[in-house]
């Protein structure tokens, strides 16, 4: 009796055993299927109307890809269940294509419902917003596929973008007397500007106009590279060439000339404008005088004046390639640069600023809404100095320069244009040549332009502008209040420096306003009680015996410096 | 998490609204119950010890908070007893850094509490003890300030009181008072360190009572 129980007990355990073993097992199988099951990419690409981003749950946003601002939405890039989620909580949002793997997409302007049916021929397209499409194809060199007059930019595909909450959509500016408060004056800006050649400018276009085409992906496209970088260095600035590839194994490269800033090397101010060109011949004949022959003569004539004086900032002049093929260069440098932290304070990009169709011509800057303060210091210096038309456009869907991929990885950056929508009739053609060109005009800009490169780099001063600031900020709280501390600290300047002014703003790069009652005389401060959900951002001036005040110091964020 | 809480606030009161009409419909019954001579009021001063249950105003403020209280109770019948007082809580500290610390910063802070509460509790007369338990709700004003500068806070809530305790007769007229209170005091205001601040705590305090 008692052996037979025994045995019983026996086979209960064998049995809890056996079930625990298959338990195992089935887990074991399990976690094996699942995780060799093939990963669906399951992203999809997805319109977002703006003025909704506040309405999105903070648990999203890190699901919810910006690649691409435009004027009136976000493109981004999902997958099917947050998009489920947010039809859930009723965001508004047009699907733009369920299978994004392979694929390269192209936002081009449209101007027409002639142009949009053409392009409905060549490839899958969905309009987004007025004017602009999305556009993709099978074929790899989409620049290939569209014909002379469509302008393009390749969607950002590396580095997504984070989404960002404040936009507004597009409204024009016109000239305002409130920004034309003018400028304090300086001789040496006044040098520069009225060194600008307009036989050095026609000298420069003829040049690169002679290579024939600078089509990127021709050889003579890289020799028109060797000549400007060769330009760089018979001035005695740094130059460098920044190889890249593009489209289907392609290669090119953007022209680099650095002129190194004396006070804080760190922060860049880059003028810019594509040397490459494009025609309906392009293999044989894209002469590009106006595009873009004419704002890369602007930057190297900028760069012969420039070189000449001392500034505050580093200057980097910058000649990008592949333009016409998607902005492919300074998709590039840009992806680059905020890889490795550069500090760009700004970005000048012009391009087709040659072509007059109406006298006097004015200028169009076009900035978005983060740029917005660049197009307004940009006005005030051009106006201070040079008198010159300015119509200025915040909107976020002028993407089809090299300002734009600035954009995308969140520098500020404008557009100098002659006209937008264009008005050049050869626009993309092989008579698009210098004898076509307003030189007068082409001249004026590259004053104004200077103007505004030096304005922002600025000369050097006497006294020196403080250097190596630094800005930390804690937040203090008790049970119902919070308030933030900013510590700034620097380096003193050399000479006789009576004290530093502290200046504070809320909105980077404008409306400074001092707020320190009595000159600091340390080379620290620590300023109180600030709200701590507002980013505030300081520069700091010194002050010498004699009462003469610096240029500011790089611009930083409270925490900049924070650790975390 | 708003919403639940004006439910929880909500659900208080109206458990206090019950408790308290309870008390009033049992009056007219208990009453032939009461003894005619007995008196009908007593008046307790106490001071004590608070300890708040949140672990931010704890950090601020410290964990031993000294109240000082008075009460009245009002007899409706012998195990029914209304009461309403008022507390007053004072107590100093210093602010704290949330999330990164460069440089140590702290500034004075000052937080007051005023409450009055209003409850019935239910007793049982143990020869000389008298012991009691109840439960009622608060009318709480709050203030903090910072006390080197301008910034300060202010705001009114209402709470949730409840409270058991014992009182041993020295006398006919005077008993001491040993009282231990929980409360609940949901501001639904914050900062930076805690969005939703609850002011309450577990009180105990000791006073004397006079019967009148």
């Amino acid at each position: 009796m008692l052996s037979l129980c025994f045995r019983r007990e026996e086979k209960k355990m064998h049995f809890k055993k056996f079930n625990l073993f298959k338990i195992f097992v089935f887990l074991l199988l399990s976690i094996f299927l699942f995780s060799s099951l093939p990963q669906s990419s399951d992203r999809i690409l997805v319109k977002i109307p703006k003025r909704q981003e506040n309405d999105l749950p903070r648990q999203l946003l890190p699901e919810i890809r910006a690649v691409q601002e435009l004027d009136t939405c976000w493109i981004t890039e999902t997958s099917s269940f947050i998009l489920s989620e947010l039809e859930k909580i009723g965001i508004s949002h047009e699907v733009l294509d369920t299978d994004l793997s392979g694929k390269s997409y192209f936002l081009v302007f449209v101007p027409s419902s002639a142009h949009l049916e053409l392009l409905s021929n060549l490839g899958n397209v969905r309009v987004v917003e007025n004017q602009t499409c999305l556009f993709w194809t099978t074929h790899e060199d989409v620049r290939e596929v569209l014909p002379a007059d469509f302008e393009i930019k390749r969607l950002p595909s590396q580095i997504p973008l984070p989404l960002r909450l404040e936009s507004i959509p597009a409204r024009e500016i016109r000239r305002e007397e409130k920004l034309l408060r003018l400028a304090r004056l300086n001789p040496r800006i006044s040098l520069m500007v009225s060194q600008v050649s307009k036989e050095n400018l026609s000298s420069f276009i003829q040049a690169l106009q002679d290579f024939q085409t600078r089509y990127a992906s021709t050889p003579n496209c890289e020799y028109a590279g060797t000549y400007i970088y060769n330009y760089f260095t018979q001035l005695g600035i740094q130059s460098e060439y920044d190889s890249f590839t593009f489209s289907s194994n392609y290669s090119s490269r953007n022209i680099i000339g650095v002129l190194p800033g004396k006070t804080a090397p760190d922060c860049v101010v880059i003028v810019c404008g594509h040397y490459d060109s494009y025609s309906t011949n392009r293999f044989v004949l894209a002469p590009g005088a106006d595009d873009n022959a004419s704002g890369t003569a602007a930057v190297m004539e900028m760069a012969r004046i420039m070189r000449g004086e001392s500034f505050d900032f580093t200057l980097k002049f910058i000649c990008f390639s592949a333009e016409e093929w998607g902005l492919y260069g300074s998709k590039h440098y840009a992806q680059e640069a905020k890889q490795k932290r550069e500090k760009i304070i700004g970005v000048i990009n012009m391009d087709m600023i040659g072509y007059a169709d109406r006298l006097p011509e004015d200028l169009n800057l076009f900035v978005n809404q983060n740029s917005d303060w660049l197009g307004n210091k940009y006005i005030l210096a051009a106006n201070a100095y040079v008198p010159l038309e300015i119509q200025k456009t915040i909107n976020a869907s002028m993407t089809y320069s090299d300002h734009a991929p600035f954009w995308d990885q969140g520098y500020s950056a404008l557009l100098g244009i002659e006209d937008y929508p264009l008005n050049n009739p050869y626009y993309h053609k092989t008579d698009d040549t210098l004898n076509k060109l307003n030189m007068d005009f082409a001249t004026t800009v590259t004053r104004a332009s200077l103007a505004a490169a030096a304005d922002l780099a600025q000369p050097e001063s006497a006294p020196a502008a403080p250097s190596g600031v630094t800005a930390h900020s804690q937040v203090s709280s008790s049970l119902f209040s919070s308030t933030k501390t900013t510590f700034l600290n620097w380096k003193a300047s050399g000479g006789q420096i009576a004290g530093y002014n502290i200046y504070r703003t809320s909105t980077s790069h404008a409306n400074y306003k001092k707020i320190n009652s009595t000159l600091v005389t340390k080379t620290s401060y620590a300023d109180y009680f600030l709200t701590p959900s507002t980013a505030y951002y300081y520069v700091i001036t010194a002050v010498d015996s004699q009462n003469r005040e610096s240029n500011y110091s790089e611009e930083v964020r409270d925490d900049e410096n924070n650790t975390d | 998490m708003k919403t639940t809480q004006t439910k929880k606030s909500h659900r208080i009161l109206v458990w206090t609204g019950i408790f308290l009409l309870m008390g009033i419909l049992t009056q007219g019954r208990l009453f032939s119950e009461a003894q005619a001579k007995s008196p009908r009021f007593s008046i307790s001063i106490s001071a004590g010890v608070f300890y708040p249950l949140q672990e931010s105003f704890r950090k601020l403020y410290g964990s031993m908070e000294w109240p000082g209280s008075f009460q009245i109770n009002y007899k409706l019948s012998r195990e029914v007893f209304l009461f309403s007082g008022f507390r007053y809580l004072s107590s100093h500290g210093e602010t704290m850094i949330v999330g990164q610390e460069y440089m140590p910063e702290n500034h004075p802070i000052k937080l007051s509490v005023y409450s009055a509460k209003l409850g019935i509790f239910f007793a049982s007369v143990q020869r000389r003890f008298f012991i009691f338990l109840g439960g009622g709700a608060s009318y709480n004003f709050y203030k903090e300030r910072w006390e080197e500068t301008p910034i300060s806070f202010e705001d009114k809530r209402f709470g949730f009181v409840a409270q058991g305790g014992a009182e041993y007769s020295l006398s006919r007229k005077f008993s001491l008072v040993g009282r231990i209170e929980y409360s609940s005091i949901q501001t639904k205001s914050g900062s930076k360190l805690e969005s939703e601040i609850d002011l309450g705590g577990i009180e105990f305090s000791l006073g004397l009572s006079f019967k009148f």
